[in-house]
């Protein structure tokens, strides 16, 4: 690493690694597979990520382990849906555009007090953001991406 | 007196001279005579010699000379011419020969005559001739020269004392004596009193010859008128001679002040020796004034310096009076005197008559003062209140004082322009010597290290800061050696560059690196040529400034910005790469739990999942920029270590390596997961990676203190039987981007790892061994509660 430009190397992987990433690049119909919505008994939960793929995995492996979740990819959608009817989990990612994760777990606190929040980020910086919501007087879960589903699963059992 | 035997040679009249007071009756009626003969001719006294002798000797009397050796023979001669039978009465004791000078000796005590030898020896001799056997009574004839060789000696007294002992001697024995003086030894005027005295110790004398031969009555008087005519006129001279010597001695006396004045000059300022040369001149000429003007050419001014008797107003006037065309300056100009008898007379004088009647003096003489290629210094002037003549005499010895005034003058000048001249040079020194010490402050006050090379690139000079900056205590250690040894080798090619473009007449420039007794400093160098007064390159100058704060500075930063980019770059990536993960990983776990999924199919699917979740943790810990956010929590370490080593299960059984985990149960610590998992996962990845086949690994956990402040905490080891590290390797093993694994190593993960640890109060030790048995032990502390730290 020390005979490269590193800030060459830098761009070029950023420009390669964000021009072949989710968006645009992929569309799957895979993450609507056995979306639909149990009532009652189930835990509800919201799973919000901008990436698709991400939001339908981790709300299907929800869903067969008994949890009735949904998948969002963006925040406004969950908010409108929280207004409707509040979720007992909300599970987000941190990182996204227009509204991200904190913020959108600000909104639900707001609208629904008693819903437990987890936040997920594969990003060191949200650290810093979580501290910025602690000063505010939010505190939230957050577990680091990429989280094994074995893992997200206990700690929602917990 | 013996009438009787009355020798007829001896004037009658003499023998009738009373004024004699050797007059003595004698028995017998016998007196002694004691005459002096003065005489001007050897030859005449021999004559009268020879007639006293012969007479004596013929009338058979009895005779006693006492004479010098040449008159002796002179009158033996004589006598024989005459037939006298000399022998034979010498023989007989009638004639006694005695040699004056002996007889002299033996007379004379302490220089004088004794009386009592005188009369044994010459009383002696006498009572022999005279004894009655000798022919009776008659009287003897004697003859000393005695007393004139007492005379001729200068012995006036003794000669004297001698005649009166002769005349003591003649009371008591009888005798006819004679002596004799050369006249030509009373040729002094101190000799006239002796003279005198010696005429009167006797009863009679006789004048010289030339007197002698005078017999007539009329002739001698007429020559004692001339002779008093002589003596007149001997007078006048001796009087004129005592002038002439009057004058000489005054001449004497003033040279002889000059020479003394001459000497004494050279203890003397110029100032004081024209006083003293105004002064002289003054009492020569007894004069009432006195001046000595100094000349100075760039003003064409006569100044007055020195003078004598002069009231200051008057220095004034004569101070002011402008230099035109006189006949004073042209002739002083010219080297000549000017003398003004009478000024009220003198017609060249009327423009100053003013000056001079203020003065108040009527005669003036101007000598000119001059050195020895004619160039007129000044002026020496003296002045008569009445109308004054000098002597020729007084003119010249002026002349000689003012050769001395000139002197003084002109060395006065020669030593205030050597004056000027030191004091000159003095002020040139101390600029130079400001300029130099300048020169040399800035040289040895500036940090850079300044240098001189010579053309081959040797080190000439170096500036004190230069060698302090260097650590270098003897100068001489580092001189005279080509400056290019100094650098370190991947620098001396650039140092000989910089140096053949100082030669080719340019700057040099470049950034080099010494490394001197152990310290390696950096330098930027510019070495530029130095030209000499014939424009061609003498030397060559470099000058350094040393940049070793800067340039670690520079790598420092450099190894900031290639980690913050680096972290940038790792930070992207992961975030581009935990998205696709988390998805693959969310698929998988979906397939792993389909219905009716074939036993094969679920095994494939659970090896994925596994790799997966090492795909996860790798890009964790190397890109090592996770931070675990959650909260700190009691961490089983029993538990959590087994779940990293089940993450790594599979690899281990690849290589068949042995773990042993030796886990002290219940030990708990309260910490962040994720960071101790991550510490954990790169230990035990390094020592997979360094196992062979086969090898062993062990983990294991104790309970410890920290070896510093004994505070309780864990010891995690984990021990490998790998090909351990060399000791450069160990070194650089927590370095940031130090790897040995060159494909798939990133260097971050041991970094990371002490990071992590001290960041939480902990700490790790390596050791390593490259020998059998080879191996790696990492061994961390952690203390029992982890420090938490953001």
């Amino acid at each position: 690493m020390t005979d490269l430009n590193i800030q060459d190397f830098e761009q070029i992987i950023k420009r390669y690694i964000t021009g072949a990433s989710r968006r645009g690049s992929t569309t799957s119909s895979a993450s609507r597979v056995g979306g639909k919505v149990s009532a009652g008994y189930e835990r509800k939960v919201f799973v919000v990520d901008d990436e698709l793929l991400i939001a339908d995995s981790v709300a299907e492996i929800l869903i067969r382990n008994g949890y009735a979740a949904k998948a969002f990819y963006d925040a406004d959608e969950a908010i409108e849906c929280a207004r409707t009817e509040c979720p007992d989990v909300l599970v987000s990612d941190v990182l996204m555009p227009e509204i991200n994760g904190v913020q959108l777990a600000i909104a639900i606190r707001a609208l629904c007090p008693s819903t437990r929040i987890i936040l997920f980020s594969g990003q060191a910086a949200t650290v810093d953001i979580l501290k910025e919501a602690e000063k505010q007087g939010y505190s939230f879960e957050l577990l680091p991406k990429p989280i094994h589903p074995t893992d997200l699963l206990r700690s929602l059992s917990s | 007196m013996s009438i009787g035997n009355h020798p007829p040679s001896i004037p009658a009249s003499l023998l009738q001279d009373s004024a004699s007071p050797l007059r003595t009756p004698a028995r017998g009626g016998t007196v002694s005579v004691h005459a002096v003969q003065f005489y001007e001719e050897d030859e005449a006294l021999i004559t009268r010699l020879s007639e006293f002798v012969g007479s004596a000797l013929g009338a058979g009397r009895c005779c006693l000379i006492v004479v010098t050796p040449s008159h002796r023979n002179s009158l033996l001669q004589r006598l024989v011419e005459r037939d006298l039978p000399v022998d034979r009465m010498m023989d007989n004791g009638r004639f006694i020969v005695l040699d004056a000078a002996e007889t002299l000796k033996l007379l004379m005590v302490n220089d004088w005559p004794d009386g009592e030898r005188f009369s044994a020896t010459i009383g002696g001799l006498l009572s022999q001739i005279t004894a009655p056997q000798m022919h009776g009574s008659a009287q003897p004839s004697v003859f000393g020269e005695m007393v004139a060789l007492l005379w001729a000696d200068g012995k006036a007294d003794a000669a004297i004392r001698l005649e009166q002992l002769w005349n003591d001697l003649g009371k008591k024995h009888f005798f006819s004596l004679l002596c004799a003086y050369p006249m030509h030894g009373f040729g002094r005027k101190e000799d006239e009193t002796p003279f005198r005295q010696i005429c009167a110790e006797h009863s009679s004398v006789v004048p010289c010859e030339s007197y002698g031969t005078l017999s007539d009555e009329s002739e001698k008087l007429l020559t004692v008128s001339e002779l008093q005519q002589k003596a007149q006129m001997l007078q006048a001279v001796a009087e004129e001679r005592q002038q002439l010597a009057l004058q000489l001695s005054d001449e004497v006396e003033e040279l002889r002040k000059l020479h003394g004045l001459s000497i004494r000059i050279m203890q003397l300022k110029p100032q004081q020796i024209m006083q003293e040369v105004l002064f002289a001149v003054g009492e020569l000429h007894h004069a009432d004034l006195g001046l000595i003007s100094i000349r100075y050419p760039l003003r064409d001014e006569l100044e007055p310096t020195v003078s004598l008797g002069f009231r200051p107003e008057f220095l004034e006037i004569i101070g002011q009076i402008p230099s035109g065309d006189d006949i004073w300056r042209t002739c002083l100009a010219n080297g000549k005197r000017v003398t003004v008898e009478d000024t009220e007379v003198d017609p060249a004088f009327v423009p100053y008559l003013d000056a001079s009647r203020n003065a108040g003096f009527r005669g003036m003489h101007s000598t000119p003062l001059m050195n020895r290629s004619g160039n007129l210094l000044g002026v020496l002037t003296i002045y008569f209140r009445d109308p004054y003549t000098p002597s020729l005499r007084e003119v010249r010895l002026t002349d000689l004082y003012a050769h001395l005034a000139a002197n003084a003058i002109e060395s006065s000048h020669l030593l205030r322009e050597t004056q000027l001249e030191l004091a000159r040079r003095t002020t040139a020194e101390e600029a130079l010597r400001e300029s130099e010490e300048f020169s040399r402050n800035i040289v040895e006050s500036t940090v850079d290290c300044i240098k001189l090379l010579d053309l081959d690139g040797r080190l000439i000079y170096m500036s004190p800061p230069g060698q302090r900056a260097l650590g270098i205590i003897d100068v001489n250690s580092v001189l005279n050696r080509r400056w290019t040894e100094f650098w370190d080798p991947a620098d001396e090619e650039r140092a000989s560059a910089a140096i053949a473009e100082a030669h080719a007449g340019h700057i040099g420039h470049f950034e080099g690196s010494l490394t001197i007794a152990n310290q390696t400093t950096w330098w930027d160098v510019k070495i530029a040529p130095m030209y000499n007064s014939s424009r061609k390159i003498a030397r060559l100058l470099a000058i350094s400034r040393e940049i070793t704060s800067l340039k670690l500075a520079q790598t420092a930063l450099m190894q900031a910005e290639k980690l913050a980019a680096a972290g940038r770059l790792a930070a992207t990536i992961a975030h581009e790469i935990n998205n696709p993960l988390e998805a693959v990983t969310n698929f998988i776990y979906l397939a792993k739990t389909a219905q009716g999924l074939p036993q094969e199919v679920y095994r494939q699917l659970d090896i994925a999942d596994q790799e997966l979740a090492r795909v996860g943790h790798i890009a964790q810990q190397t890109l090592g920029f996770y931070r675990d956010t959650s909260s700190p929590q009691t961490i089983q370490l029993e538990e959590l270590i087994k779940g990293v080593v089940s993450i790594y299960e599979r690899r281990l059984k690849y290589k068949r390596i042995r773990l042993d985990q030796q886990l002290e149960p219940d030990l708990n610590i309260f910490g962040r997961k994720g960071d101790l998992k991550q510490v954990l996962s790169n230990l035990l990845t390094n020592a997979i990676d360094a196992s062979p086949n086969h090898g062993n690994i062990i983990v294991r956990i104790r309970k410890s203190t920290d070896w510093q402040n004994g505070a309780p905490g864990v010891r995690i080891t984990v021990a490998d039987s790998g090909t351990g590290m060399s000791p450069e390797t160990r070194a650089k093993a927590f370095s940031a981007f130090f790897t040995t694994k060159a494909e798939v190593g990133t260097g971050i993960g041991l970094w990371v790892t002490r990071n992590i640890l001290e960041a939480s109060g902990g700490a790790i030790r390596c050791r390593s061994s490259q020998k059998i048995p080879c191996g790696t032990v990492m061994s961390m502390f952690l203390p029992l509660e982890l420090r938490s730290t953001t």
